[in-house]
C-alpha cells in the first residue's frame, strides 16, 4: 500500500488550517490547540512571560549590536599614512561571527514568516528549514572574522589619535574584553561606564549578561527540543501499538526517570571537557520520559476514534497517521510540559555553571554567579545581583508560561474561567 | 470499596518509620561501641607491655627504656670515640629545649590547621599528594634530619655516622631506646626491612624507587649498627640514606604487598605524633585528619595534645573558619591575604608571615615537542623563546598575585646557590618575539590574525590546566590575551585533576600549565633527563639536549659542592637559553597564624618547625588545663 495511490477523501492533513471541505473531523482538534494557546495568551501572567522572553530573544539575536568592544563606525586618522587613511570603517561588522549571520538570519526569517498570514503550517517550517539549511553553510564559508581579537586597540587608539572618530554601540564593552588595558578596573561597582559593574576577569558584566542570555536560550530550547522528539516519538508507538511495544516501552520510560541528571552530567563533565552541545544532549536524552507518558497516553485514547480507524482504511502510511493526524490532537500537553522543561533545562545549566564545572570560554549565568563570592571571602553584590534576577526572571517567565497553557488546556479550569 | 489514607495509617507508618531509625541508631552505636573497645584492648595490651617492662626493669635495677625516655639523646657512650663519627655532639632537641626556656612555655592544647583536600591515603611510600607527606612528616622519622636554620644534618633516630672516602658508604649507629608508638623498640632490622620493602616491586612505589635504585644495600652491621652502600656517586646520597623515613617492621610485615597498596590508613611511626588508630584511619567527609601526640615518644614532649587537620575544599570556607577563630593558622591567596591585611580586628590577635621560600618551588607552562611520534611547532627552541617573550609574567605576578610572585628563569630557586645569579628571566617584549617567530618562519598567511606555520598551520594550540583552581584560572586566561597580541592563539583547557594527570602521562597535549615543588639543592634529572621520556617518566614533553644530559650526570655524580655549583650554573643558562618549560612565577609563601601560638620564628626554610611552638596555659582555647 502507497499513500499516493490513495488520495485521501477527507481527512487532510491536518497541518493545513486552511484545508477544504472534509477537514470537519480535524478542525476542532486543530482548533483545540489553537484555543488553548489563545485562551493561555488572554491572562496577564503568561503576556508577562511571552513578552520577557522575546525581550531575551531580541538581547541574544542581537547581542553584538548591544554590547560590543568594536566600534560600530570608526574613521582612521589621515597622518599615520597608508591606503586606507581617513577612511570609514565597520570593525564591528567586520567582527561578526557566522553564528551572529545566522541568528541574524533567522529571526529575520521567523518574522517574515510569521507576518505572511496565506502559508500553512508544514510550509512555514519548510521555508525556516531552507533558509537555516541555506545559509549556515553559507554563513561559515563567506564570514571569515579575524580570529585574534586585541580589543584594547580601539581605546589606545583613541587615546594616542590614530583613531580619529569612532562611535560605540550602546555597551562599548565584549564579554571577553577583559580590559586589560585598565587592569584596575576588574571588580568594579557598577558606574556610569560600566553598568552593572565589572566581573572576576575584568570584563564588562552587562555586555556578559547579554551573550548569556543566547546560553540559556539555546539550552533551553534544544534540550527541551531533543527530549520532545524522543519523547513524542516513543510515545506515539507506545500509545499506537499498546501490547508488548507499550510494556516494553514504559520500563524504558521507567529505567530513564531512574537516572539522577543532575549527576550524570557532574560525572560526566568531570570526566570529559565541558561541552555545550553534551550537555544539550544530555538533558534531552534524559529528559524525554515525562512528554512520553503524556502522549502515550493521548495516542491511547484517540487510537480508536474514527478518523484514525477512517485514516487507517485509507491506508495511509504509518508515520502520517501517526504524526500527522493524531499527533496535532494530542500534542497540548506536551507543549505545556515543554515550558517547564525549558525553565527546568536553564536551572540545570545555571547549577552545573554555579559549581564551577559549566562551560569555560562562553560566558552564562551561573558561571557569572559563581563568580560573586570572591576568593578573599568578599560579597560582590552586582555579580550576585544581576546574573542572579536574570535566571530567576527567565525560569519565572517560562514557568508563567507554562502555568496558563495548563490552564487553558485543562477543562475545568476552562469551565471556571468561563 | 474506600481505600483511603486514614489517620490510623499515618500513625502505623510514623511508627514503622521510627522502629527503623532506632534500629539503625542502635547498629550504629553497636558499631561505634565495638570500635572503641578495639581501641581500649590495643592500647590495653600495650600498657601491660610497657608495665611488664617496668617490672623487669625495677627487678633488674637498671635503666628504665619505656618512654619518655630520660636521656638518650646525647650520644656520650664510648662506642662512638673514634675518629669520623659525625653527628655525635648535636642534641636533635636543642631547638625545642631553646623553647622550653621561654616564658610560658606549657605543654597542652590543640592546633587546627586545614588541607584544601582530603588525602587521598596516609599509608607511606603509596600516598601519592603532599598533605599525606605532611602527615607522615609527624609519625614518621628518619636516620637524621635537617637543622632548620643552619639546614646542617642532625642526629635522629641514628646518633652518630661516618662517610667513607668515596662517598659511597654510610655507616650510621642507632640509638638506643628508641620506640614506635606501640612501644615496640625500634631496631636495625626496622631500617633494613623499610628498605627490602620499598624496593619490592610489588609495592606501589616507583618514585621512591627511581632514586633508591642508586642504593646498592643496606646491611645490619652489628645491634645497633647500619651501612648504606651506594651503587655509584650521587650528590644527595647522604640524603637518601639519612632521609629514609623508618618503618616498623613488625607493624607493616604482617601484610602482604597487595594489601599494603591498597590499605587507605595504615601509618604507624616513631616520631611525635600518631593517628588515634594507626591501622583503620579512613576518609570520612567533613571529618578532619587527627594526630595525637605519641606519650611514648622517646624524645622531648611534643607541644600540642592533638594537631587537627580540617579538610576545607572552599577558599573562601577556609577563610570565614580562620576569621572566625575556629582555625589556627591559614595560608591565604594573595588576595585573602590583602583583605585581611586590611582587617584591624583580626591583625590584632594574628601574626602574620611573607616569606620567600627557596624550597616553594615554581610554576611553569610546559611545551609538548613530540605528540603522536610527530615534532610539534614547540620543537623549535626559537618558538619557545618566543612564548616565553610574550607572556607578561610580570603582569601575572603584579596583576594576579598582586605581587607576591618572583618571576622565574629556572627550575632552581634565585634564592639557592644552584642558580646562576648573572641570568635574568627573558623580558616580555612581543616585538622581540614576533622577529624570532618570523625567523622560525612563523607569518599570517591568510590575513586571519593568527601566526601560521611554513606548512600553513596556525600557530593555535590548547593550554591544559587543572580546573580546580581559581588563579590558575585567570592566570590562563592572561595568558590568552597576552597571547594573542602577538598572534598566538591559546584556548584554555580546563581539565580536572586526574584527567590531566593521565594526559601528562600519555603526553597527550599540546602546552601545560602546572607546578614542581622545590629544595634547597633540587636535582632536574626526574624532569629534563632524556631518559625521563619513555613510559610515564616526568620527562613529559620529550625534551631532550645531549648537552644538558651529560651536565646533569656529571653533576649528579660530583659530590664536591664547591665542584658542582658551576655545573648547575651551566645547566641554568642551558635552561634559560632553551626554554623547555616557560618558567613562569616563584610564589611568596603567606600564612596568617593565631595570636596565642607562641615562638613561631623565620628559619631558612620557611617557618621554624611547629614542634616548636607552643600556647601559654592562660590562652588554651580548646582544651582546659588540669586544675591545680
Amino acid at each position: 500500500m502507497s499513500s499516493s495511490t490513495i488520495t485521501p477523501p477527507a481527512p487532510a492533513p491536518a497541518g493545513s488550517p486552511g484545508a477544504n471541505a472534509g477537514a470537519v473531523d480535524l478542525e476542532p482538534s486543530r482548533s483545540l490547540l489553537e484555543r488553548v494557546v489563545r485562551d493561555a495568551m488572554r491572562g496577564t501572567g503568561a503576556r508577562i512571560g511571552v513578552a520577557y522572553i522575546a525581550l531575551l530573544v531580541l538581547a541574544a539575536v542581537f547581542a553584538p549590536f548591544l554590547a560590543n568592544s568594536h566600534p560600530l563606525l570608526m574613521k582612521q586618522a589621515g597622518a599615520q599614512g597608508g591606503a586606507q587613511t581617513g577612511a570609514w570603517s565597520s570593525p564591528l561588522l567586520r567582527h561578526l561571527t557566522p553564528a551572529d549571520v545566522v541568528l541574524l538570519v533567522m529571526f529575520f526569517a521567523v518574522l517574515g514568516v510569521a507576518l505572511a498570514r496565506r502559508l500553512s503550517g508544514a510550509k512555514r517550517l519548510l521555508i525556516l528549514a531552507a533558509v537555516l539549511a541555506v545559509s549556515s553553510p553559507l554563513a561559515w564559508w563567506a564570514v571569515r572574522p579575524p580570529a585574534q581579537v586585541i580589543y584594547d586597540k580601539y581605546r589606545t587608539g583613541l587615546a594616542d589619535k590614530s583613531v580619529e572618530q569612532a562611535y560605540f554601540v550602546p555597551i562599548a564593552f565584549s564579554p571577553d574584553d577583559r580590559l586589560r588595558d585598565q587592569p584596575d578596573i576588574r571588580l568594579g561597582a557598577p558606574s556610569a561606564e560600566h553598568l552593572m559593574g565589572t566581573t572576576n576577569n575584568g570584563a564588562d558584566l552587562a555586555a556578559n549578561m547579554i551573550y548569556a542570555s543566547r546560553i540559556a536560550l539555546s539550552i533551553g530550547f534544544i534540550a527541551t527540543g531533543i527530549a520532545m522528539v524522543i519523547g513524542v516519538v516513543l510515545g506515539a508507538l507506545m500509545g499506537y501499538y499498546s501490547g508488548w511495544v507499550d510494556l516494553l516501552g514504559m520500563r524504558l520510560v521507567e529505567i530513564f526517570s531512574a537516572i539522577p541528571t543532575l549527576l550524570l552530567l557532574l560525572c560526566f563533565v568531570a570526566f570529559f571537557e565541558p561541552n555545550l552541545y553534551i550537555m544539550m544532549v544530555i538533558l534531552g536524552v534524559t529528559g524525554w520520559t515525562g512528554d512520553a507518558v503524556f502522549v502515550r497516553a493521548e495516542f491511547l485514547r484517540l487510537r480508536e476514534q474514527d478518523f484514525v480507524q477512517a485514516a487507517r482504511a485509507c491506508g495511509i502510511p504509518l508515520w502520517s497517521i501517526l504524526f500527522r493526524h493524531i499527533l496535532p490532537n494530542g500534542i497540548t500537553p506536551v507543549l505545556v510540559n515543554a515550558s517547564f522543561g525549558v525553565a527546568g533545562a536553564i536551572l540545570t545549566e545555571s547549577t552545573l555553571s554555579f559549581l564551577g564545572i559549566g562551560l569555560v570560554n562562553d560566558t552564562s549565568w551561573g558561571q557569572l554567579l559563581n563568580q560573586a563570592l570572591g576568593s578573599g571571602g568578599t560579597f560582590y553584590w552586582w555579580i550576585a545581583l544581576y546574573p542572579g534576577l536574570a535566571i530567576f526572571l527567565t525560569v519565572f517567565a517560562y514557568n508563567l508560561i507554562g502555568e496558563a497553557l495548563r490552564d487553558a488546556f485543562d477543562p475545568h479550569a476552562a469551565k471556571r474561567g468561563a | 470499596m474506600e481505600n483511603r489514607f486514614g489517620f490510623r495509617d499515618l500513625v502505623i507508618c510514623v511508627l514503622l518509620v521510627c522502629m527503623m531509625a532506632t534500629v539503625w541508631i542502635a547498629m550504629l552505636q553497636l558499631d561505634d561501641h565495638k570500635r572503641a573497645l578495639n581501641l581500649i584492648t590495643t592500647v590495653l595490651k600495650e600498657q601491660t607491655g610497657d608495665l611488664a617492662k617496668i617490672r623487669r626493669a625495677v627487678e633488674e635495677g637498671g635503666s628504665i627504656s619505656v618512654a619518655p625516655h630520660p636521656a638518650s639523646t646525647q650520644a656520650s657512650s664510648g662506642d662512638v670515640a673514634g675518629g669520623g663519627w659525625q653527628g655525635r655532639d648535636l642534641d636533635p632537641f636543642a631547638r625545642i629545649k631553646l623553647a622550653q626556656k621561654m616564658p610560658g612555655y606549657a605543654v597542652g592544647d590543640n592546633f587546627i590547621s586545614s588541607f584544601g583536600v582530603l588525602p587521598d591515603r596516609l599509608t607511606p611510600l603509596v600516598s601519592q599528594d603532599a598533605y599525606a607527606g605532611l602527615i607522615q612528616d609527624y609519625v614518621l622519622e628518619s636516620l637524621a634530619g635537617r637543622d632548620p636554620e643552619t639546614l646542617a644534618w642532625v642526629p635522629q633516630l641514628a646518633k652518630a655516622w661516618t662517610v667513607s672516602a668515596d662517598g659511597l658508604r654510610f655507616e650510621f649507629i642507632l640509638r638506643k631506646g628508641v620506640v614506635f608508638s606501640d612501644g615496640e623498640p625500634l631496631t636495625v632490622d626496622d631500617v633494613v626491612w623499610t628498605f627490602k620493602w620499598m624496593m619490592n616491586q610489588e609495592v606501589e612505589a616507583p618514585r621512591a624507587r627511581a632514586y633508591y635504585e642508586k642504593v646498592a644495600s643496606v646491611e645490619k652491621a652489628g645491634d645497633d649498627r647500619v651501612v648504606f652502600t651506594f651503587r655509584e656517586p650521587y650528590f644527595q646520597a647522604f640524603e637518601l640514606a639519612a632521609g629514609m623515613q623508618v618503618l616498623p617492621q613488625h607493624f607493616y610485615s604482617k601484610y602482604t604487598p597487595k594489601q599494603f597498596n591498597e590499605a587507605i590508613g595504615l601509618l604507624m611511626g616513631s616520631g611525635a605524633y600518631r593517628l588515634p588508630d594507626p591501622k583503620n584511619w579512613q576518609h570520612e567527609p567533613g571529618k578532619p585528619v587527627e594526630l595525637v601526640r605519641n606519650e611514648r615518644y622517646w624524645g622531648e614532649r611534643a607541644p600540642f595534645d592533638r594537631m587537627i587537620f580540617r579538610i576545607l575544599e572552599n577558599e573562601a570556607a577556609r577563610l570565614t573558619t580562620f576569621r572566625n577563630g575556629d582555625m589556627d593558622s591559614l595560608g591565604p591567596t594573595p588576595e585573602q591575604y590583602r583583605s585581611l591585611l586590611q582587617d584591624k580586628e583580626l591583625l590584632a590577635r594574628t601574626q602574620h608571615f611573607e616569606f620567600d621560600d627557596p624550597a616553594a618551588g615554581y610554576t611553569y607552562i610546559g611545551w609538548n615537542q613530540k605528540r603522536n611520534g610527530k615534532p610539534t611547532f614547540f620543537a623549535d627552541k626559537r618558538v619557545r623563546r618566543a612564548m616565553t617573550m610574550m607572556i607578561d609574567r610580570e603582569g601575572i605576578a603584579q596583576q594576579i598575585m598582586l605581587g607576591y610572585a618572583n618571576v622565574a628563569s629556572s627550575p632552581f630557586s634565585r634564592l639557592t646557590k644552584q642558580s646562576d645569579p648573572n641570568i635574568k628571566p627573558w623580558p616580555y617584549d612581543i616585538a622581540a618575539a614576533q622577529k624570532l617567530l618570523k625567523e622560525a618562519g612563523f607569518e599570517d598567511r591568510d590575513g586571519d590574525g593568527i601566526l601560521d606555520s611554513p606548512d600553513g598551520k596556525p600557530l593555535r594550540f590548547k593550554l591544559v590546566y587543572p580546573s580546580s583552581s581559581d588563579v590558575y584560572k585567570r592566570a590562563v586566561l592572561f595568558i590568552k590575551d597576552s597571547c594573542a597580541r602577538a598572534g598566538v592563539a591559546v584556548d584554555p583547557a580546563p581539565t580536572e585533576w586526574n584527567v590531566l594527570i593521565q594526559k601528562l602521562q600519555q603526553r597527550d597535549f599540546d602546552a601545560i600549565s602546572l607546578a614542581w615543588s622545590g629544595g634547597i639543592e633540587t636535582d632536574p634529572y626526574q624532569i629534563f633527563h632524556s631518559s625521563q621520556i619513555a613510559g610515564t617518566g616526568d620527562n613529559a614533553i620529550s625534551y631532550s639536549n645531549p648537552e644538558l644530559d651529560a651536565l646533569m650526570d656529571k653533576a649528579r655524580a660530583t659530590v664536591d659542592e664547591a665542584q658542582r655549583m658551576p655545573l648547575w650554573h651551566r645547566a641554568h643558562q642551558i635552561f634559560h637559553e632553551d626554554q623547555p618549560y616557560t618558567f613562569l612565577l616563584t610564589r611568596t609563601s603567606l600564612s596568617f597564624v593565631d595570636q596565642r601560638i607562641k615562638n613561631i620564628t623565620r628559619v631558612t626554610t620557611g617557618l621554624n618547625p611547629r614542634l616548636e611552638w607552643y600556647v601559654p596555659t592562660d590562652q588554651w582555647k580548646w582544651t582546659k588545663p588540669a586544675p591545680k
